[in-house]
């Protein structure tokens, strides 16, 4: 299921909180957010929000269609309450990642 | 007739290749193909291919990290990737984040190419993990940062391409 507009506000104001106001053109979608969990999950620092996910999920997996409504539903707005925290804790790999959302944006 | 055929259109590929410039800079260029798509999305210039990209911006001290201002600090920052000694003379906060950042690029045991010319010094390196490059080429003024998202050959022909002007 997409993502609803709650959701998509609370994971455009967690990704504008570390890429900035280009986000605002960027559409909040399944895409956007499996490339959010992606940032998350490679973040060694973030690993509390991870624990909100079940296990085992597979590698490669689409987490917007594997997380149920209510698990996006909380990790969506834990990034948004505490962005500030998560925004610290995934700096060095959004770095690494700012083509991976750039290309995603762009449809590339 | 076709033997002849392939091979001038076998010397007029070869000739093509990397036969474009990229001038980023009164001091630098970049060498290319034609690529199949090209985008231009804020500070970002990309060049897409089949299977692979890359894409150039002038580093902004104030964006690399959210809520960090690098400014002044930028060419230090990034030779403090590659180079323990200059990361040793950090803060200890500054020094932790580029220690975590030199982790995220796959750096370790000097495993990263570093080239440095007359104006120019270009640190790079590529992580076969990610299939993912980061070449920094610093000038007295400004870092360029060049992504690539390919194989470890796009990423050698990338930094070969790099020339003064």
């Amino acid at each position: 299921m997409s993502l609803d507009n709650i959701e998509q506000n609370n994971l455009k104001t967690f990704l504008e909180s570390v890429y900035g106001s280009q986000v605002n053109s960027w559409l909040m979608n399944d895409d956007m957010f499996d490339l959010t969990y992606v940032l998350l999950q490679k973040s060694k620092r973030c690993s509390d929000i991870m624990d909100l996910v079940p296990r085992p999920m597979s590698p490669g997996k689409s987490a917007a269609k594997y997380l149920t409504k209510e698990i996006k539903n909380i990790i969506l707005r834990t990034l948004k309450d505490r962005k500030q925290h998560y925004k610290s804790c995934v700096a060095t790999v959004s770095w690494s990642m700012k083509m991976d959302f750039i290309n995603k944006a762009n449809g590339l | 007739m076709n033997k002849l055929i392939s091979f001038l259109l076998f010397i007029f590929s070869v000739s093509c290749y990397g036969s474009e410039e990229l001038i980023i800079s009164s001091q630098t260029t970049v060498g290319y193909e034609q690529p199949q798509v090209t985008s231009h999305a804020g500070n970002i210039l990309m060049m897409k291919y089949d299977g692979w990209y890359f894409s150039h911006e002038i580093m902004d001290p104030v964006k690399i990290y959210p809520s960090i201002d690098l400014t002044g600090l930028e060419k230090d920052y990034v030779k403090s990737l590659f180079e323990l000694p200059v990361r040793q003379t950090f803060p200890k906060w500054l020094s932790e984040l580029s220690t975590e950042q030199a982790d995220v690029f796959g750096l370790s045991d000097n495993n990263f190419d570093h080239k440095k010319l007359n104006k120019i010094e270009i640190y790079a390196i590529y992580d076969p993990e990610s299939d993912k490059g980061n070449v920094f080429i610093i000038e007295e003024n400004q870092v360029h940062h060049l992504n690539i998202s390919g194989g470890k050959d796009k990423y050698t022909m990338l930094i070969n391409s790099i020339k003064e002007r």
